[in-house]
């Protein structure tokens, strides 16, 4: 089939979405890195400083607190995820009314901008005027909490946004591979008299593994990319307690036009990027061959 | 076990319900009565979105961000994964692994660069801005998507065509391109509900309100005190999430499908 290995053929088809996606998602990691090495306000003139930005970023504190925030806030975002994900999915498989109503419903967040969610739970939150979540402890005889600007719990209160958002995603991909188990491995193990809790750590969790690992990585970059729930609900605050990396990269890229340290700190949300996916790949591989 | 599915679906539905039916409410009864039914359902809080915001504005603005994103997305995300799927060349494979690395790559990474590369150009604070990392970001689940659908597509048939004549530009338009109407579906409603609902691209390189997408809009209720117009603010994001829930109640399994990468065949 000499037509289909027409060069300039591949040429044409490829190369408008390859130059594209090269030039806007590519190349900015290495122009990160090569910024990284320099301090620049984006007006005067550039000077090279080698590693300084990195030497900087070891001895500042918020940077030190941003990155710390930042692993708690991925931890925290896809425990959510995943695990209410995985709840709602194996209950589903038992319900036989209303399954398809209760799927369709729960995933809706997903699709609405996170702008509009962080707005929701920026009144949900609220102390005083007294939020719903307040108002629902107030009624259950519970301290109300200050959400938002408690060290304690601002952090925490920040993640949720995000992994209550997108619960509904972890549940559908979940959800579908719990249904597509045999039906007949399922029987056999309880003709062989296995509990349902036996049935799901020896049966049917080992089935869905590789889905694990999937939603996993997913759940990991979408927590990564998370940027817009601490910027618009706290800005980092209170003292920095929801700052983490994006936001911070932000705050000193555009709004105190450190476009070097700022680049020092895409560089090292890159590298996090990368640990965090190989992390998992590794272990769900080795999970898998167990 | 009712009871528990019951008590999740409260945690996650009740607040889009309650979403809904404050936008009807008045902010005194917002602050008061949250939890009862509106008393009075009044359309306030939707006139002062209509006539005294730039809402409709900035949803012009999103439609013709999306409207332009999607058919460069659609368009370059088919003809790529032709090529690698259908096109016979030694870097197929690795091409498609390429595409693949961008899903895991924050979006944040590219912004100082591409602020860089706007100045230069002078594109910062254009649509275009904006249109540009939207449709790259969109490249690898597109090209993710479409290759694994093309691959349905038997190589018979593509060797049938060029046994009576056609070239690979024939081949795409009259075998692929028709054949394509359900992946682009699932691209498309899931691209829309991206391309509608971003926010850290526009907050970054917008800055004139007359360009503004809706994303950046909703904040326009809050004041500079920190005091929002609770009602308005309801009110207009109802408004401004009506496209992407009308997609979604439409085309339902296309967008999960889409934003699941595929993993759900259900």
């Amino acid at each position: 089939m000499k037509v289909l290995r027409d060069k300039k053929a591949v040429l044409v088809f490829l190369l408008p979405a390859l130059l594209l996606y090269t030039v806007i998602v590519f190349l900015p990691i290495a122009e990160s890195a090569y910024y990284s090495f320099y301090n620049w306000n984006g007006v005067s003139a550039m000077e090279l400083v080698g590693l300084g930005n990195y030497r900087h970023l070891l001895q500042d504190r918020v940077f030190r607190q941003a990155f710390g925030n930042n692993l708690k806030y991925i931890l925290y975002v896809v425990s959510v995820q995943v695990a209410v994900g995985l709840i709602v999915a194996i209950l589903l498989t038992y319900v036989r009314r209303f399954r398809e109503l209760i799927r369709t419903l729960y995933y809706i967040p997903s699709v609405i901008t996170v702008v509009a969610i962080a707005q929701l739970f920026r009144s949900f939150y609220s102390y005083s005027p007294t939020g719903l979540i307040n108002m629902l402890l107030i009624w259950l005889h519970i301290e109300p909490v200050p959400f938002l600007s408690d060290y304690a719990t601002a952090l925490f209160s920040v993640s949720m946004v995000e992994g209550w958002q997108f619960t509904g995603v972890y549940m559908m991909i979940f959800f579908a591979a719990l249904i597509s188990i045999p039906a007949d491995i399922e029987e056999s193990g309880r003709i062989d008299g296995a509990t349902e809790r036996q049935l799901f750590f020896h049966i049917k969790l080992p089935y869905i593994l590789n889905v694990v690992g999937l939603a996993l990585i997913l759940s990991l970059v979408g927590a990564l990319r998370g940027f817009a729930a601490p910027m618009l609900l706290t800005r980092g605050g209170p003292g920095n307690q929801t700052e983490i990396l994006a936001t911070y990269m932000y705050k000193k890229a555009f709004l105190s036009a450190q476009l070097g340290y700022g680049s020092t700190i895409a560089v090292i949300i890159a590298l996090l990027s990368f640990a965090g996916v190989l992390l998992v790949n590794r272990a769900t591989a080795a999970s898998r061959d167990a | 076990m009712t009871l528990v599915i019951l008590l999740l679906m409260i945690v996650q539905v009740y607040p889009m319900l309650w979403l809904m039916l404050s936008s009807f409410r008045d902010n005194i009864e917002l602050s008061t009565r949250p939890f009862s039914l509106p008393s009075s359902f009044t359309l306030a809080n939707f006139s002062t979105v209509f006539l005294k915001s730039n809402m409709l504005l900035y949803m012009r603005n999103s439609a013709f961000v999306a409207l332009v994103s999607l058919s460069l997305i659609v368009l370059l995300g088919s003809m790529a994964s032709y090529a690698i799927s259908k096109l016979r060349f030694r870097m197929s494979k690795a091409a498609f692994s390429y595409f693949l690395i961008g899903l895991t790559i924050p979006y944040q990474v590219t912004l100082i660069p591409l602020f860089i590369m706007y100045t230069k150009l002078n594109v910062l604070d254009t649509h275009l801005a904006l249109i540009l990392p939207l449709i790259a970001f969109s490249m690898p689940v597109t090209v993710l998507l479409c290759v694994n659908f093309y691959r349905y597509i038997p190589d018979e048939i593509v060797e049938a065509a060029v046994m009576e004549g056609c070239g690979p530009y024939r081949i795409y338009s009259a075998i692929i391109v028709p054949l394509s109407a359900n992946v682009m579906i699932t691209v498309l409603s899931m691209s829309f509900i991206f391309v509608w609902n971003d926010y850290i691209f526009s907050v970054v390189f917008l800055n004139s309100t007359h360009l503004k997408t809706v994303s950046l809009g909703l904040q326009d209720f809050i004041g500079s005190h920190g005091l929002t117009d609770w009602g308005a603010t309801f009110a207009s994001i109802c408004i401004s999430t009506l496209p992407t829930l009308l997609i979604y109640f439409l085309l339902n399994s296309r967008v999960v499908d889409g934003m699941t990468l595929g993993a759900v065949k259900a």
